[in-house]
């Protein structure tokens, strides 16, 4: 897919993302520069280094990156739940609501009188947050489902828990609410469930308790930190499943945290590749893995194992993350890159605009760098997915492709547009 | 947002790249080595971590200076610990120098049925030339040398409690847990029953056996003093057996004692030094009961708690004589405990960053 | 070096079963009756979901655990039951594990270097110091890990290089079989790759089989030359790679199949997985025995089911 219009030039950190979209859904999460350094006896760890999100209601974004990229310190800072030994250099994250003085069943979407609020969350004190911001508007759910639930309490019990903290309702009436959250996250028998504890669940099923405490006090934000690396595949695309539907029918928007590809291209809708506490490719869904522009993401997408194939040996990136202690000089990726340039070890690379919604931090998009393309085996590989996805749809994808970019950027462009009344999955930009 | 293309970074106005910047640096081949390290030495971090806690640091200084004085201390003050002079009995601490500021200059306040007068002791019996530094007690014996031979006491049974702890209760809480089962509850069962017999039981028993003395207060430590060291060091072996690095030495053949010693040992010794530092001033204190109720070293030697016992006879007339031993002691205990939490701190460092 | 079907089994396991008593009246059975083979050189991949008795196998035919029934033969030497000396030896020698935790498998107290030479120290294995420190070197360089890092300690590295000093570990003994218990599962995934690839020259090199026992499919793919998929501490379904995965029988097998996700975000997002549910699927694994399904294909079902998933297999 070559696009004649795409002209990468380095570009500031955001150019494009507008507080309202074309389609009126609202930025709510905005996060600005982001700097984090953490207090180690062993020296201080620059974790995460000026980053930007931007999160619009009903969408769905990714971040991605291994151990130690910093995608759980970005999300954790969020949360307003960052370790003691955090030091913010700079930065803020803008969480934009309205005060939803309808109570729990308040719904953004039709309350049009109320007023949008800001705030920023790194300036707010733990006691407002918890009682304003966590479990209330936002609301996480962990890796690992048996650590966070209680194991002494009763599933009906921790599910309550949050609506009467929050909300103060009645106790029967939480009781119902609770019942009517576990059918939605696909439960059977949910009154006999509510009365049992977490050890007689299997994994599954308590992932699916976390999500139902986490819906329970119908938050705006879902960030879901490797929802299923502790289960199994078979259940993994299940729970996938789930959260992709309660988002759909709910309309609130998410933020995955993982490492896995294959999680990503199921869910998201925007996503953003981070390494050594930098994002270094942004775009939607389809650009990333049908045009990746930065090494780093042709590593990754390459690494996947593809049952297609009688290659019998797998794409590697090579050496290991880098270690933040050992702050390097340009590019942190270089040493692992093997189309590294010169200029990588001088000057750290900007963002450089590849469309209206797709970003990469890698200098050979500058002008003056060779053309390199991506690694073969990965060509041949995109385009034998692209195979596969014209055969499930029928349609040519370049043209499907072509035509959602369109959407996306004409939704991010200022003024007004009669068109783009249509709900639109992927828009986004910086 | 025209504008975004033609914005540049600040970075990028900082070093202008060069055309020959923009070539590929085909380093393939050093692409495969793996140079990435991290971190220092765990005891360095260690050290580290235990002198940033000031409170540590001062109780390891102040334990230094006391075992110091309880070296030289003795030696120093030209009395010897068990030389009696009657006719210097019961004189207020004299130290020179300081004397002539008005404090530690021989004189003290006596209490009498008519009332409250100052008298100075070395003035009335014309002893121009003598001090004793902490004063004399009621045989007219130097009481900074005995104060310092008693520190010496106490230090050699906290040695001993160290050793105990070390010994037999680290071994047999480690054996105990290693092998489960029946092994440890036999073994849990003969530590019940240890524990449960009173100590001033078994030392009273012990004495119609032996004499009092050092060796019936180390006795008496060895029946139970290793207790709690033996369940924390089972405890952290029940805790670590099923680690995968055991496994891993099973796997390749490791006997069972070589994977006690060599390969869990050295992974439970942060909580087994604190343990150690910990159980230390319960021993001291244990001995200094014990001499207390006259069951802990003989006469002519004392101990700090032997020491207090005496003090506390003439604690309404001569007050002095029992500061000395006590402050010692209650800076020893503090200090050990000190140093002992600082321990537990610097080496398992996630107790204090959760 | 290709594995040799025409030689005698390098592992055979015949009706292993293990069963751990959690109270007087209640058991565990963990594995209940599996039986596979490995021959030499060859990668034998077991798969299935936590708590299907996957790693207990690797640790019973190890003898970490005593199997409670079965008889495991390892190079035509009974392993099971209780070892003599000659048995243990040869145990603890030829045939290795590599472990799945990178951070809890290596002793943080001890020098890469000790960790490394532990089965030589063990054994004896080396005449002078020198020769011990040369063994060491040659395996660092080996698993690809420079010679320097043997003085370092384990919390100096990162994930993906302790798990090479892990199989450093295992391969120093020079192992007929080297058991891999799930050795890739808590790296990412460009990592998992290097080890996977790592794993792969080492066999081509040293001709050692493998047990690789993993929960994902797509990766068990990539290093087995043959695959067993367990269940409930039952094995439903085994063959050659090519076999389970162009020609799943067991309903299971194909749920697992239909769950390995694709980075195609068209395809996988219109893509819903086929459910398995045990309880649901009127399936008894107990009543079910070994069916050859073609070649060295297996499956357990009953003579009933058999013909149905066969049918269903071949549209």
């Amino acid at each position: 897919m070559e696009d004649k219009t795409m002209n990468p030039v380095p570009c500031g950190s955001r150019p494009l993302a507008p507080e309202v979209l074309k389609d009126g859904r609202r930025k709510i999460l905005d996060i600005r520069n982001l700097d984090i350094t953490f207090r180690t006896t062993a020296g201080p760890v620059h974790a995460i280094r000026g980053i930007n999100i931007d999160l619009y209601q009903g969408q769905t974004v990714a971040i991605v990156g291994e151990s130690g990229s910093g995608k759980s310190v970005t999300m954790r800072a969020a949360m307003g739940i960052l370790a003691k030994n955090a030091v913010v250099n700079s930065g803020e994250i803008l969480y934009n609501y309205r005060d939803n003085k309808g109570g729990i069943d308040y719904n953004p979407d039709e309350d049009n009188g109320a007023e949008w609020k800001s705030v920023d969350i790194l300036k707010q004190d733990k006691k407002w947050i918890r009682s304003h911001i966590n479990g209330r508007r936002m609301a996480m759910v962990f890796q690992d489902p048996m650590t966070s639930l209680d194991p002494t309490m009763n599933i009906g019990k921790q599910i309550m828990e949050g609506m009467i903290w929050h909300y103060h309702i009645a106790k029967e009436d939480a009781w119902n609410r609770s019942v009517q959250l576990l059918r939605e996250v696909g439960i059977t028998n949910p009154e006999k469930l509510m009365k049992e504890y977490p050890h007689q669940l299997s994994g599954g099923m308590r992932q699916r308790v976390v999500i139902a405490i986490a819906l329970s006090s119908n938050p705006d934000l879902l960030i879901c930190d490797e929802p299923t690396t502790a289960l199994d595949v078979n259940i993994q695309a299940k729970i996938l499943e789930l959260i992709r539907k309660i988002q759909k029918e709910r309309g609130i928007s998410v933020i995955y945290i993982t490492h896995d590809l294959g999680v990503v291209a199921k869910v998201a809708d925007f996503v953003n590749v981070m390494y050594a506490g930098k994002i270094v490719e942004t775009g939607t869904i389809d650009e990333i893995f049908y045009d990746p522009k930065h090494p780093y993401t042709w590593g990754l997408l390459s690494a996947m194992p593809d049952l297609d194939t009688s290659d019998p040996r797998l794409y590697t990136i090579p050496g290991s993350p880098p270690n933040l202690l050992h702050e390097k000089k340009g590019d942190a990726f270089a040493p692992r890159n093997k189309y590294a340039l010169y200029i990588d070890d001088k000057l750290e690379p900007p963002m450089f605009r590849v469309s209206d919604t797709h970003y990469a931090a890698t200098w050979l998009l500058d002008p003056r760098a060779p053309k390199v393309d991506m690694p073969e085996e990965l060509k041949a590989r995109i385009a034998r997915m692209k195979a596969d996805a014209e055969k499930l749809t029928g349609e040519s994808i370049d043209a499907e492709l072509e035509a959602k970019k369109k959407k996306a950027a004409a939704c991010l462009k200022e003024g007004t547009d009669s068109e783009s009344g249509e709900k639109q999955e992927d828009q986004e930009g910086r | 947002m025209s504008n975004a293309n033609a914005v540049l970074t600040a970075q990028a106005a900082a070093y202008i790249p060069k055309d020959e910047d923009f070539r590929l640096k085909n380093s393939g081949e050093e692409l495969g080595r793996d140079t990435n390290f991290a971190g220092q030495a765990y005891w360095k971090e260690v050290i580290v971590r235990f002198f940033r806690k000031k409170s540590a640091a001062v109780g390891l200084i102040l334990i230094l200076l006391i075992t110091l004085l309880a070296v030289v201390g003795p030696m120093i003050s030209g009395y010897t610990y068990s030389a009696q002079n009657l006719s210097q009995k019961n004189l207020a601490p004299r130290i020179p120098v300081i004397e002539n500021t008005g404090v530690f200059d021989g004189s003290e306040t006596i209490s009498t049925t008519t009332g409250s007068k100052k008298t100075n002791g070395y003035f009335d019996k014309k002893l121009t030339n003598v001090y004793y530094w902490f004063g004399s007690d009621n045989y007219g014996r130097d009481i900074f040398t005995r104060t310092w031979m008693g520190t010496r006491v106490s230090l050699i049974i906290a040695v001993a409690a160290a050793v105990i702890d070390m010994v037999i209760g680290m071994s047999y809480g480690l054996i105990s847990g290693y092998f489960g089962g029946r092994v440890d509850m036999v073994m849990q069962r003969i530590l019940e029953v240890c524990n449960g017999i009173p100590r001033l039981v078994i030392v009273t028993l012990l004495l119609l056996v032996l004499k009092p003395g050092m060796v019936t207060i180390i006795f008496a430590l060895m029946l139970t003093e290793w207790i709690g060291m033996s369940r924390i060091a089972r405890a952290e072996m029940l805790k670590l057996k099923e680690q995968e690095f055991v496994l891993a030495s099973r796997t390749l053949g490791a006997g069972n004692f070589f994977i006690i010693f060599k390969e869990i040992l050295p992974n439970i010794i942060g909580p087994i030094i604190t343990q150690v530092m910990f159980s230390i001033p319960t021993a001291i204190f244990t001995e200094a009961f014990l001499s207390f109720v006259g069951l802990g070293i003989p006469v002519p030697q004392c101990s700090l708690g032997s020491l207090i016992s005496e003090g506390y006879n003439s604690f309404t007339t001569h007050p002095y004589q029992i500061v000395a031993p006590i402050i010692v002691m209650a800076l020893l205990m503090l200090s050990f405990n000190l140093v002992g939490d600082g321990l537990r701190e610097a080496l398992d460092p996630k107790l204090k960053e959760m | 070096m290709p594995a040799d079907y025409h030689k005698k089994p390098l592992l055979q396991v015949e009706g292993l079963k293990q069963y751990f008593p959690v109270s007087r009246t209640y058991t565990v059975k963990a594995v209940d009756d599996v039986s596979f083979q490995i021959y030499p050189g060859e990668t034998y991949g077991l798969v299935g979901e936590s708590g299907s008795g996957k790693s207990t196998i690797g640790r019973s035919v190890i003898r970490l655990y005593d199997p409670t029934a079965g008889s495991i033969l390892f190079d035509g030497m009974n392993i099971s039951g209780k070892l003599d000396k000659a048995a243990e030896e040869k145990l603890r020698v030829e045939m290795q594990m590599i472990f799945q935790d990178p951070m809890a498998s290596l002793n943080p107290r001890k020098k890469i270097a000790d960790i490394i030479g532990e089965g030589l120290d063990i054994h004896h294995a080396y005449k002078t110091k020198e020769e011990r420190s040369a063994k060491i070197r040659s395996m660092l360089r080996k698993v690809g890990l420079a010679e320097e890092h043997a003085d370092r300690y384990p919390h100096q590295f990162s994930g993906g290089q302790r798990q090479r000093v892990g199989i450093a570990r295992a391969l120093i003994m020079n192992p007929k079989l080297v058991i891999a218990d799930e050795c890739i599962s808590a790296l990412d995934v460009s990592i998992q790759a290097q080890v996977v690839n790592l794993m792969k020259d080492i066999q081509q090199e040293t001709g050692t089989a493998y047990l690789f026992i993993a929960h994902d499919l797509s990766m068990v793919k990539y290093i087995s030359d043959r695959i067993g998929v367990l269940h409930l501490g039952h094995l439903l379904e085994t063959g050659t790679t090519e076999e389970i995965f162009s020609h799943p029988v067991h309903p299971y097998t194909r749920s697992l199949l239909s769950a390995i996700p694709s980075p195609n975000p068209v395809v996988e997002k219109r893509r819903a997985a086929v459910s398995y549910d045990y309880k649901t699927s009127g399936i008894d694994y107990n009543k079910g025995t070994r069916h050859l399904v073609n070649g060295t294909h297996y499956v357990l079902c009953t003579d009933e089911e058999f013909t149905l998933w066969v049918q269903q297999d071949t549209p």
